[in-house]
């Protein structure tokens, strides 16, 4: 590919997520705002049952809500653009910036459970599929498994149990103890719960995946010759076998991001966990529009990039194949 | 290479299903009862496996519950099996501009969280109930089975015996069900096995975060969404109780799913 | 640089669920060095078994029950992994069947040649490297080398893998060299070139061969001894008579081949050309796109007539355009230009194809190459056989639809136990049997098959073929027979076409094709047929 059709080719994708990003900002804002609920409780709280309908219409009047749904539409439109997502109704302050103050929070978690279930997820599967059906084989694929079956808040329940009721080892809550924002090991100590409940809820399911891949490669008909051209067991597993399904899974690696991150939602709940998951998940319980669309936006683009980057893995492939 | 049965899987899991299904006869006991009495006791002759706070008999809430459960599971893999089977075919017959996107809307929705997916929806429904449960978690379940059943279905369009029934003047409906259907069942099976695992989870996360059924109707899900308070209680019988019970079907379903997807091609390994 | 081998009572079975199964039986030869000895025998009998179990390539389930396998003079036997993996390549090297799968196809093949040079020369340069490579993809007879080493297999045909395949093998300069049914899997005239080459390096570097086939005609041509192998059995045979051995059943075919061809010669002579055209097809062309850019033409401007009670045969390598004339003629395809008229009928006229749909969909049949495929494996047997009657809705003449599959299965030698039997549970002869018995229940008038031997063993072919006959007879159906084998079209056929690349090259009488071929390309196909060598 020269350098001109190199320019088009990002050009196109680059107009296709706009695109979509497009469409999915004018779904959620039309479904979230014909859902059943009211707005006006996250921004006032109880209060709202006590108001009247004097002020109920000057609390609308003064959140926007008045106006038919595309009007709004378009106006938040226009002040996204200008990087204005407005404000959050519950925090009252600029939706960008309650995102900002938790983003970090969620990508160490996210991050390093990335990191950790990839790389764990290799080794665990190259030596399962090392000798199939032996011992060590036989033994981690039930382990893994009953780990599979395990849901993720109960392991956090019992985890918290042992460790921090119990046995008062580990704290059960927050991501770092008031006053020690800067300290790496309180930080630390906080995350290995969570972190631990992360990586057992993603790593079978990858694992397994590495497993059945490599066995699905060694049952080829190259490995006889290479097997016949004299390569040793391990040349034919790293240079062959493993090599061929890398592109496959580091496209698999791709889709999974958002996975990944959308799983330490329900790990950051249990553990009080100050990240985005939570914040997710208040917007929409509670009708915090701004602050929903702002997640939204964040969680669909980066879905959208993953799928783009795993496509383009793919269209290596093809090139090749 | 023939896996063995997993006959322990299957036995163990009839009997949780029966039990569950005929518990009216052996569990002496109102599972909704609330003997104010015997709050959060231990476990004991009295209450086999203690009481949660309410004074609720925490064993023949474990049997009842489970109907709810296994209920969700069932009709949730139902849904979504049904959409999996309409979305792949349309996507596997249809030409290659709506198979290609079809494809790239089912690729969006396969990488949104599941999980997270259903607690939207339900947030954004509002009250649950059970068939609202299991058509939530149904409607975001489906996707990995429709992207099996298309990629079979492209495969057993242009095989013999399709070619050869429209020549003798199959229809498509016709074709579809006697020669397409039986052929992707199998290789989907194991998905669908899993799905009742995976809706299993997903009710009792839910109810968990608060947005599943409500307290008073009982599942290992709203079960479990005591478990917080029982933490602070270190009441561990809340906890470990619906647990194990949970972990044991859904062990027992992975099990049997996992014989299902084994079984068949097995080629000995080459290396 | 020759090797030696020695295999005394080797026994090898398979550990399955079912228990223990025994594939080689007390199997013995001896290989002196520099020779060619040749394994013939049906498929499933254990030759690949034999040759993948003296280099240790069978999987885990394999077990030697007894026995010892000497190569030169050393009592490999017991070898474990790490010591067979010092062997394998330098003593002993292997060719497998399938060249598409045989390589990785994610790999350069310089890089896998390369790989299997590094193997046995591990501190080679890289310059060397590069030199060794090209030599040995030269001596393989790959032009170009130096350019075509970074390519992937897929851009290679199926001979030029093979030959591949080969280079890899003879990177370690092997003394003994197996070679597993090195050219079943490709066209007869690259079958030819690769089995010259074969015997060209064998003489060249002086090596032993072990030679696995099914073809009579491929060990002839190879081979200084012959062993038959018959279920697991070895026997070893002398070149000078093989055919006296009546235990394979590749001998029977030729013997077969040679009287019926003969017979039917004679029979077909006098038939005159006075019947009228059934199907006429004219100036056909059908071109696939591969990409935006690249089309290739599949058939290309054919134009034939076949007349009521006649069999055509259409002869042809892989990809010649044969299969997709009769996937136009069914309208299964669109063609692009062109005009096929079938009793009058515009097949090509949508309204007029409208009108006739049910005529067309029970009188005309199409019987496919792979039995495996086109038969639902889900379907039992008796369904499948009924199915065109019920989709059509014809009551059955005998009372019930079993009652009509039973007989139709009689009719084509099966067995009425076979009703309820699936089409996996059947061999390759039974399933094409019950595939040609589907066709035959609407009573066609023109049936087409494409290949319907292709993928039987040569027992079963001959059978079949025989079946076709004997049908024909009794029905008087218009048939288009497509294959690959002259052979068996001459035995068959009133008039013969040959199709190379796309195009129609030559329609005659089959007597007049055999004996006075016009086109060049029809000459070296019949060069090419082992079969028809002999038979001369």
């Amino acid at each position: 590919m020269d350098g001109r059709n190199l320019m088009v080719h990002i050009g196109k994708r680059l107009m296709l997520f706009l695109l979509s990003v497009f469409v999915l900002s004018l779904f959620t804002f039309y479904i979230s705002r014909l859902a059943p609920g009211d707005p006006l409780l996250s921004y006032y709280g109880d209060r709202v049952e006590k108001m009247s309908p004097e002020e109920r219409e000057w609390a609308e009047e003064k959140l926007g809500l008045k106006d038919s749904i595309s009007v709004q539409y378009f106006r938040w439109l226009e002040q996204a653009f200008q990087g204005d997502f407005g404000i959050s109704y519950k925090y009252k302050m600029d939706a960008a910036a309650v995102v900002g103050s938790r983003i970090g929070n969620t990508v160490i978690l996210g991050g390093i459970g990335y990191l950790l279930i990839f790389g764990l997820a290799l080794l665990i599967g190259i030596g399962c599929a090392w000798k199939e059906e032996s011992l060590w084989d036989r033994v981690v694929c039930k382990v893994g498994t009953l780990s599979s079956c395990i849901p993720e808040f109960w392991l956090s329940l019992v985890l918290i149990l042992i460790f921090s009721v119990n046995l008062k080892l580990l704290p059960s809550s927050g991501a770092y103890d008031i006053g020690m924002e800067g300290d790496v090991r309180n930080r630390i100590r906080h995350l290995i719960l969570p972190l631990t409940v992360v990586v057992a809820g993603h790593l079978w399911y990858y694992a397994y995946m590495v497993r059945n891949m490599l066995l699905e490669e060694v049952r080829a008909d190259y490995v006889l010759l290479a097997k016949a051209k004299g390569m040793k067991k391990g040349q034919i597993m790293f240079r062959h076998c493993l090599r061929n399904i890398l592109p496959a899974y580091l496209s698999v690696m791709a889709v999974s991001v958002p996975h990944i991150l959308g799983g330490t939602y329900i790990v950051e709940m249990v553990f009080s966990y100050p990240g985005l998951g939570t914040l997710a998940y208040e917007s929409a319980r509670y009708k915090d529009y701004n602050l929903l669309m702002l997640m939204c936006l964040i969680s669909g683009s980066l879905v959208i990039l993953c799928n783009m980057a795993a496509q383009a893995i793919h269209e290596k492939i093809d090139a090749r194949i | 290479m023939n896996k063995k049965k997993p006959v322990l899987a299957v036995v163990i899991l009839l009997i949780i299903v029966a039990g569950c299904f005929a518990c009216g006869f052996f569990v002496g006991k109102d599972p909704a009862y609330p003997d104010l009495k015997n709050c959060n006791q231990p476990p004991g002759k009295e209450f086999l496996f203690g009481t949660d706070p309410m004074g609720r008999d925490v064993f023949s809430m474990l049997w009842h519950g489970g109907q709810v459960s296994l209920f969700i599971g069932a009709v949730s893999t139902i849904v979504s099996t049904a959409v999996a089977m309409v979305f792949g075919t349309l996507s596997g017959c249809a030409p290659k501009w709506g198979d290609g996107l079809l494809m790239r809307l089912l690729e969006i929705f396969l990488s949104i969280p599941n999980l997270l997916a259903v607690i939207f929806l339900q947030a954004v429904l509002g009250k649950a109930t059970v068939v609202s449960i299991s058509f939530v978690i149904g409607i975001t379940g489906w996707m990995s089975i429709a992207k099996v059943v298309r990629t079979k279905v492209r495969q057993l369009k242009n095989s013999g015996y399709v070619t050869a029934s429209k020549c003798m003047g199959g229809g498509f409906f016709y074709i579809l069900w006697k020669h397409l259907r039986p052929n992707f069942m199998p290789s989907i099976m194991f998905m669908v096995v899993m799905n009742v695992r995976n809706a299993i989870i997903a009710e009792s996360t839910l109810s968990f975060m608060g947005l599943g059924l409500p307290v008073e109707s009982i599942s290992w899900g709203s079960m479990l969404s005591m478990a917080e308070d029982a933490l602070l209680g270190n009441s561990w019988w809340m906890i470990l109780f619906p647990g194990g019970f949970l972990l044991v079907t859904l062990f027992c379903i992975t099990s049997i799913g996992d014989y299902l997807r084994k079984s068949g091609n097995q080629k000995p390994s080459n290396l | 640089m020759a090797g030696s081998l020695e295999v005394n009572h080797l026994s090898i079975s398979f550990m399955t669920a079912k228990g223990e199964v025994p594939v080689i039986r007390d199997a013995g030869f001896s290989l002196k060095p520099g020779e060619t000895l040749a394994l013939v025998g049906d498929s499933g009998c254990g030759k690949s078994v034999l040759c993948k179990g003296i280099m240790k390539l069978l999987p885990a389930s394999a077990i030697i029950r007894s026995g010892n396998i000497l190569v030169n003079g050393v009592d490999i036997t017991d070898y474990r992994e790490t010591d067979m993996c010092r062997l394998r390549g330098r003593q002993f090297s292997m060719i497998f069947q399938d060249p598409m799968t045989s390589l990785n196809p994610a790999m350069t093949v310089g890089a896998q040649i390369g790989e299997a040079v590094k193997i046995h020369r591990p501190r080679i340069s890289r310059k060397d490297l590069r030199k060794r490579t090209a030599e040995l993809m030269e001596l393989t007879g790959l032009r170009g080398a130096a350019d075509r080493m970074g390519l992937y297999p897929h851009q290679f045909s199926g001979g030029q893998r093979q030959r591949i395949v080969i280079a890899i093998a003879l990177a370690g300069n092997p003394e003994i060299l197996f070679a597993d049914e090195p050219t079943t899997a490709l066209d007869v005239t690259v079958q030819a070139q690769i089995l010259s080459l074969l015997k060209e390096i064998q003489r060249k570097l002086g090596m032993s061969m072990v030679l696995v086939s099914h073809d009579v005609h491929v060990v002839e041509k190879m081979a200084d001894r012959v062993a038959l192998i018959r279920e697991g059995r070895l026997t070893e045979q002398d070149l000078a008579k093989p055919y006296a051995v009546g235990t394979g059943t590749a001998d029977r075919r030729h013997v077969l081949l040679k009287t019926a061809g003969s017979l039917r010669l004679a029979d077909r002579e006098d038939k005159g050309e006075k019947s009228e055209v059934l199907l006429e097809v004219e100036h056909l062309t059908r071109t696939y796109a591969l990409n935006k850019k690249r089309a290739v033409r599949a058939v290309d401007d054919v134009s034939f007539q076949i007349c009521k009670g006649e069999i055509l045969g259409l002869v042809g390598e892989s990809g010649s355009g044969k299969s997709t004339v009769a996937r136009c003629i069914m309208n299964i395809d669109k063609p692009e230009k062109g005009r096929i008229t079938y009793k009058g009928i515009d097949l090509c006229d949508k309204r007029q194809l409208r009108a006739n749909k049910k005529m067309l969909q029970a009188r005309r049949q199409l019987i496919f190459q792979d039995s495996d495929s086109s038969l639902n494996q889900r379907m039992k047997v008796c369904d499948i056989i009924a199915e065109p009657m019920k989709i059509q809705h014809i009551v059955p003449l005998r009372g019930t639809y079993r009652k009509e599959v039973e007989f139709q299965m009689r009719y084509v030698g099966l067995e009425p136990e076979h009703l309820d039997r699936y089409p996996s549970e059947l061999s390759g002869g039974q399933r094409q049997r019950a595939a040609i018995a589907r066709a035959l229940t609407m009573e066609p008038e023109l049936l087409i098959a494409d290949e319907p031997v292709a993928s039987l063993d040569v027992s079963s072919q001959a059978q079949i073929v025989e079946l076709f006959r004997h049908l024909q007879k009794e029905h008087g159906f218009t048939f288009l027979f497509i294959a690959h084998d002259l052979a068996l079209v001459r035995d068959l056929c009133d008039r013969v076409g040959v199709m190379h690349e796309g195009r129609l090259v030559e329609v005659a009488p089959v007597r007049e094709l055999f004996d006075h071929p016009r086109h060049p390309y029809t000459c070296s196909l019949l060069a090419a047929s082992p079969a028809l060598k002999q038979g001369r």
